[in-house]
């Protein structure tokens, strides 16, 4: 598939439509399109302005794909269950892909100066929970309890973007090609949830940017375990464990009770018997499938988007000029770059 | 004979009506109700009040008075209505911790004339 086809296909995937749904929108056959996606056959100049209002993005944005490095549609690491429908999670990476594309576009007039990276390992020379801590190391993070686990990201220039998947099967899902990974999160999950799997997903980053092994996600789950509850630290508070003492647990490490007992048995602090009347106890009160407590805890809400946008405005960019920068077609489709809040509109003289 | 009402707050009332404290001669002693070896004729009520404590949820319920002889033999136990002032219950908040400093964005040079200037949408 040559770039164009590709960006074409994971736009009309990122938006849940069919070949023929899009064909009709732009005003050509589904076969016409099925060859430009295919890279059989090259859009006319005006098929490409149509497919471009379609979508929502720049012209520049549909010429530049193929341009930058690594491939349209690349397979995410996805945090999912196996039960999610395939369409679902195809739709999802779809559209991480083009927000990876979005941002690579912003990224050739914005540049980001981090303290601090987010290194690689050999998954084959280096242990998941070793991983885990030579990165806390790297990163200088106080003993105990991760705090603000996406400004950590953030800071080691990862863009992390929020946003409801209308699925509780699908927690998350990454990506390394260019420059700045990229992490889309369910915002739907309960924030312990939530941030079990931007701890996944630092895994995936850190351990299988380059190769993956044998069972990367034991891999990307052992090393989320140690990065949230270092064993040397957490062991001691695991030992004589109670449906109360979980609950502290859960207020302290800000990760779910069920990864606490799962953790006190891979310490070998809770046998296999006790581990198993724990999760008696947890379905008989249903918190197998709805933990409490998890609201209290602090919420991981991402800032570097916004931060880029607030700087460009400074810079005296207007919320259209960023929008094209980043090859959505008008502020309305950016969905990346924007303030908090409601987005701000131009106010007509005759209205004042 | 005399009788005056003692109260003591140092305790925790379980959901289930027991109480727990630190176990010592001078708890043990309060809970026993009865005359005062040191002032015959003077009677003492001896009663203990505090919140209900949810072990399970680490929640704070009612506040709570009773009056009971010995540890576990319960006479009596009232929910007492909530006060007007003060507060009780709820979770104590995490300390805000300043996290890592976000990258600082350079945003490369462009012509003026590329910015449109005004937000269309």
């Amino acid at each position: 598939m040559s770039g164009l086809g590709d960006l074409i296909s994971t736009a009309r995937l990122a938006r849940g439509l069919t070949q023929a749904q899009l064909a009709a929108m732009i005003d050509v056959t589904q076969p016409a399109l099925h060859r430009y996606e295919h890279g059989l056959r090259d859009p006319e100049p005006e098929i490409l302005t149509r497919l471009a209002d379609v979508l929502g993005v720049t012209q520049e944005f549909l010429q530049h794909a193929g341009k930058t490095r690594g491939a349209m549609a690349v397979d995410a690491h996805m945090r999912r269950r196996a039960t999610e429908k395939a369409t679902t999670w195809r739709r999802l990476e779809a559209q991480l892909n083009e927000y990876r594309m979005h941002a690579s576009k912003l990224f050739e007039q914005v540049s980001l100066q981090a303290d601090q990276i987010i290194p690689t390992f050999d998954p084959e020379a280096t242990r998941s929970g070793d991983a885990a801590r030579l990165l806390r190391m790297q990163w200088r993070m106080p003993v105990g309890p991760v705090r603000d686990l996406t400004g950590w990201l953030e800071a080691a220039g990862c863009i992390v973007l929020l946003e409801a998947f209308g699925t509780p099967r699908v927690d998350g899902l990454s990506q390394w090609i260019d420059d700045h990974p990229v992490v889309l999160l369910n915002s739907q999950a309960p924030t312990d949830r939530q941030r079990w799997t931007l701890a996944h997903e630092a895994a995936h980053l850190c351990l299988h940017a380059s190769y993956i092994g044998d069972d990367p996600e034991a891999e990307a789950d052992a090393f989320a375990a140690e990065f949230l509850m270092p064993g040397e630290v957490i062991r001691p508070q695991l030992r004589n464990l109670t449906i109360g003492r979980l609950t502290d647990l859960k207020r302290q490490w800000g990760v779910s009770m069920q990864a606490l007992t799962e953790r006190a048995h891979q310490l070998g602090v809770l046998s296999a018997g006790q581990r198993m009347t724990m999760y008696k106890q947890f379905s008989r009160m249903g918190w197998r499938t709805r933990e409490p407590y998890s609201d209290e805890l602090a919420v991981e809400q991402p800032r570097l988007t916004e931060v880029i946008t607030q700087t460009l405005i400074s810079k005296g960019f207007s919320l259209l000029d960023i929008s094209k920068l980043a090859g959505f077609a008008d502020v309305d489709h950016n969905t990346m770059f924007r303030p908090a809040g409601p987005a701000l509109r131009a106010v007509l003289s005759s209205s004042l | 004979m005399v009788i005056s009402y003692t109260i003591s707050l140092d305790v925790t009332h379980h959901l289930d009506g027991r109480t727990s404290s630190y176990q010592t001669q001078t708890v043990i002693d309060f809970e026993l109700q009865g005359v005062t070896q040191t002032f015959p004729g003077y009677g003492e009520v001896r009663l203990e009040a505090s919140y209900e404590w949810d072990a399970k949820t680490r929640t704070m319920g009612a506040p709570v008075i009773s009056l009971r002889h010995g540890r576990n033999r319960v006479i009596w136990a009232h929910q007492l209505p909530p006060g007007q002032g003060g507060a009780a219950g709820g979770t104590v908040p995490a300390p805000t911790v300043s996290g890592p400093a976000l990258p600082v964005v350079e945003v490369a040079e462009r012509e003026s004339d590329d910015r449109t200037g005004t937000d269309q949408t």
